[in-house]
């Protein structure tokens, strides 16, 4: 006889990653169902949309003495006095022509990945919604260790 | 072309040229013509796997949009696995379409891609006939990973069975390649293969 959890296909080895993103993906589709190319992007494919122009505009200069020597990750040409330079919050710097032209497209530091906010309200959500059922996930895991261990 | 992509290209060129990899014959860039938009890569197959020993050549064609999108890569030498097309040797691998980060540069590129050889995904498909038989029978699919290495790639492990079994598809009048193609494709079965060929 097949198992309950073989009956409906449920896979009892994902794991506690696996089964928060499935989840949140399966929510998402019910909620955005009338928006099937936008779900593709954003689920499916995980295609990141722009920066917003707000965070862009947050970024911080960085002064030309701490950069002597060093090159920029996106050209890979070393920063000349006349071009201004931008800090990530993640501290990561590049040319400001260079990052602002990649921020245009994703919105992500092209070294570590770190996200700034974009414009994308459904991106937003699905971010949101992701992060709470982790957050949900580790309070049971606390609250069931101290009950237990 | 664009200059920010030529001038990155060109100091890519030099990053790979220095790098320990190189040094030890496991990854290559060559120009291809005198512009900096077609690229000939070069990746030796990682040790411990069906490709050890081969050399597997790459086309890559570099976008005038790079590095803010990353270059079209395929597979020139023909390989059996399951995140690469065994017809026409498209890639299925996140940094080289949606995981693309502009800091990537063809050396994390080539680098990527031998450890996909070593480690492939079969649940995120190129090939979904490979990835079906890597799945079902992970024993034919080391040999017939093993096989196309040596025919394609100059690998060393020769498989005097399935030679054979090629051999009488060619005696029917068979091109090689088709013959090894549904060979592969049939976990070689030489029956099923004929009948497909035939059919």
């Amino acid at each position: 006889m097949a198992s309950y959890f073989e009956e409906r296909n449920v896979n009892e080895n994902e794991e506690t990653n696996d089964r928060i993103q499935r989840l949140t993906r399966e929510t998402f589709r019910m909620i955005f169902d009338q928006d099937p190319y936008q779900y593709d992007n954003i689920v499916n494919n995980q295609i990141t949309p722009p920066a917003s122009k707000s965070e862009i505009d947050k970024l911080k200069i960085v002064s030309h003495d701490k950069l002597l020597g060093e090159q920029c990750p996106i050209c890979l040409s070393p920063y000349q006095l006349e071009q201004k330079a931008l800090t990530m919050p993640c501290d990561h710097v590049f040319h400001e022509e260079c990052l602002k032209t990649w921020l245009k497209k994703s919105n992500f530091c092209p070294l570590c990945k770190l996200e700034l906010g974009t414009d994308n309200e459904l991106y937003e959500l699905y971010k949101k919604e992701l992060k709470n059922r982790q957050i949900r996930e580790r309070n049971i895991e606390e609250l069931h260790n101290s009950m237990f261990s | 072309m664009n200059n920010i992509a030529t001038q990155r290209i060109k100091r890519e060129f030099k990053e790979v040229i220095k790098s320990e990899e190189l040094a030890k014959c496991s990854i290559k860039v060559d120009l291809v013509g005198d512009s900096y938009t077609e690229l000939k890569g070069e990746v030796a197959g990682p040790p411990d796997t069906p490709y050890e020993g081969g050399t597997f050549f790459l086309e890559i064609k570099v976008p005038e949009t790079y590095p803010f999108n990353p270059p079209k890569v395929r597979f020139m030498t023909k390989i059996w696995h399951p995140n690469i097309s065994s017809v026409t040797g498209a890639i299925c691998l996140d940094i080289l379409k949606d995981q693309w980060a502009a800091a990537m540069t063809l050396r994390t590129v080539l680098l990527s891609l031998q450890a996909l050889m070593a480690a492939a995904e079969p649940d995120d498909p190129q090939d979904a006939v490979v990835a079906k038989q890597y799945k079902e029978f992970p024993e034919i699919f080391a040999k017939t990973a093993s096989h196309w290495t040596n025919v394609y790639a100059g690998g060393p492990k020769k498989n005097i069975e399935f030679d054979s079994k090629i051999q009488r598809l060619i005696d029917m009048g068979i091109e090689r390649d088709h013959a090894c193609a549904a060979l592969s494709s049939y976990n070689w079965d030489l029956e099923r293969a004929t009948e497909q060929l035939f059919s």
